[in-house]
């Protein structure tokens, strides 16, 4: 990866994530280790492409750097900060959507977008319309429609739109393609575009990796837990440039397989 | 912290359930005030000044729903999830949370006895000189009711940081302050009601009910709400800042 002179903007050491959970029929507590020492790096630029089967621990790392959960071991760092205390400060600079987008079905996307607005003391410089409209939004389709009324791909773009909004420099998306028409997706292809070539910072969690591979511009392979791999989209072109068999065989690698 | 405030007010404001709540707490104080009228009650408005803020389980209920839709639904909207992920401090927001909470809490559990008084001071008088003694009466009992309830509130809202569901909220909620009034108007062992006497349901139970012979001294009601509602704000706390989010 030393391709990549830019900036380091996140990086994972050793991360891990233990859940305990009761099992009733033998009455011990078993251990899980949905993160199981994960390293990882993203720098400045990069459209970062987390792939992983289910259960890999995509959503669980997107969780702790969202400071959703805390890492029972190890450490992250967010734009060179790494103390747990003051990592919110930092946190101000990203904004994302893990699994679904977060919104309140009770009121409309415009008063969604003014909550997310005051909360993070943004001026009212028409950003909230900008954000609509760079997420696919028409204004017609959503004036004074409560959100609980929305359809699964409308819920999604006003996450987008809500993720935006801040003018982040690092976005997470966690299955961001989910619910999506093809329409969308391919809306969601040029958006990532814009937001790469103004400088934004993009981590993308995707099991569609033919589409993951027409934006990523690096990848990360993440098995039981654990990071396999890391790899440029530029050596990965070198090797054939085959996101799913490179993805298999980091699968058979980390089960003890063939390369 | 500023930010956040006026971020949950404007969502307040907008809220149906908060709304629907007001409307609800309006309409019983007037079909109250009509019931008043009509079946020639006799007592003067004083006499509500003296037991307002006291309907323990009308207020329970109350809190609860508002508690449910307020906090524990942004638990299951994932919206505090939201606000942590792009850089709201925990403290920050459970703060502006809970000052927000109590505010709202005044006009939900205070519209029903102001309509009730203003009824009763139109057909029956006010029955009390307006003099420094009556404003001294009125100032005791608006900051006894107030403390008894922002105590109860905070049991309500640590109840909604601990169980992060609607359902769950209105269950513990309603249900946990029926059962402690229950063990409260029942409870004869002297020692134990010495004990019962520093919780709000015994004081506010006192006042209302008129059960026990003496109502609760102001001073104790004023320490032991003060200590209850910073320790339970304290528990919610920290539950709030260990919890793992979805
Ligand atoms: N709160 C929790 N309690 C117990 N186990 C959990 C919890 N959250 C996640 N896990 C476990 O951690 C592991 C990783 O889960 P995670 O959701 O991060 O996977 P993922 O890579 O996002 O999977 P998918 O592609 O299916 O979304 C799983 O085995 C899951 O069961
Ligand atoms: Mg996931």
């Amino acid at each position: 990866m030393d391709e990549r002179a830019a900036e380091t903007i996140f990086k994972a050491e050793n991360v891990k994530k233990k859940y305990r959970r009761l099992q009733l029929s033998s009455g011990q507590w078993k251990t899980n280790y949905a993160l199981d020492g994960i390293n990882m790096e993203i720098r400045r630029g990069d459209i970062y492409g987390l792939v992983g089967g289910n259960g890999a621990g995509k959503t669980t790392l997107m969780r702790i750097l969202a400071g959703l959960a805390a890492p029972t071991e190890g450490t992250i760092e967010l734009f060179g900060e790494s103390d747990p205390k003051k990592l919110h400060i930092q946190r101000r600079r990203i904004n994302g959507i893990i699994e679904t987008p977060a919104l309140n079905p009770a009121l409309t996307a415009w008063e969604n977008l003014e909550v997310c607005r005051l909360q993070q003391g943004l001026a009212d410089d028409g950003r909230v319309e900008e954000a609509l409209s760079l997420a696919g939004l028409a204004p017609r389709d959503i004036e004074g429609v409560k959100v609980r009324n929305f359809s699964l791909g409308m819920k999604q773009r006003l996450g987008i739109a809500k993720a935006l909004l801040g003018r982040p420099e690092l976005l997470f998306f966690d299955e961001p393609l989910n619910g999506l028409d093809p329409e969308g997706i391919w809306d969601f292809g040029a958006l990532i575009g814009r937001l790469k070539e103004s400088g934004v910072t993009v981590l993308i969690s995707s099991h569609l990796l033919r589409e993951l591979s027409l934006l990523a511009t690096c990848y990360g392979f993440v098995c039981k837990g654990k990071m396999t791999g890391q790899i440029t989209a530029r050596k990965l072109e070198e090797k054939g440039g085959d996101l799913e068999a490179y993805y298999l065989s980091q699968v058979q690698k980390s089960s003890g397989g063939m390369d | 912290m500023g930010k956040l405030i006026k971020a949950e007010l404007f969502k307040l404001s907008r809220t149906f359930t908060y709304k629907a709540l007001i409307t609800f707490s309006t309409v019983i104080g007037i079909a109250f005030g009509t019931v008043v009228v009509r079946g020639g009650f006799t007592a003067a408005g004083i006499f509500w000044v003296a037991i307002m803020g006291t309907g323990f389980l009308y207020n329970a209920a109350l809190i609860s729903l508002f508690a449910a839709d307020y906090i524990a639904g942004e638990f299951a909207n994932r919206t505090f999830a939201a606000e942590i992920a792009c850089g709201a401090s925990r403290e920050a927001l459970f703060g502006a949370k809970a000052a927000v909470f109590f505010v709202g809490l005044l006009p939900l559990l205070f519209i029903y006895d102001i309509i009730t008084i203003a009824v009763l001071t139109v057909q029956n008088g006010f029955g009390a000189a307006w003099n420094a003694d009556t404003a001294v009466f009125i100032i005791s009992r608006v900051l006894f009711s107030i403390l008894c309830n922002f105590t109860m509130g905070a049991c309500i809202l640590l109840a909604a940081y601990l169980a992060r569901s609607r359902l769950a909220t209105v269950g513990i909620g309603a249900g946990g302050a029926y059962l402690l009034h229950q063990c409260c108007i029942n409870e004869h062992n002297p020692v134990l009601l010495k004990l019962w006497q520093f919780t709000f349901v015994y004081q506010m139970d006192a006042v209302c009910s008129g059960r026990r012979a003496e109502p609760v001294p102001f001073t104790i009601v004023a320490i032991s709400s003060l200590v209850g509602t910073a320790a339970l704000l304290g528990a919610a706390l920290l539950a709030f800042c260990r919890c793992d989010l979805k």
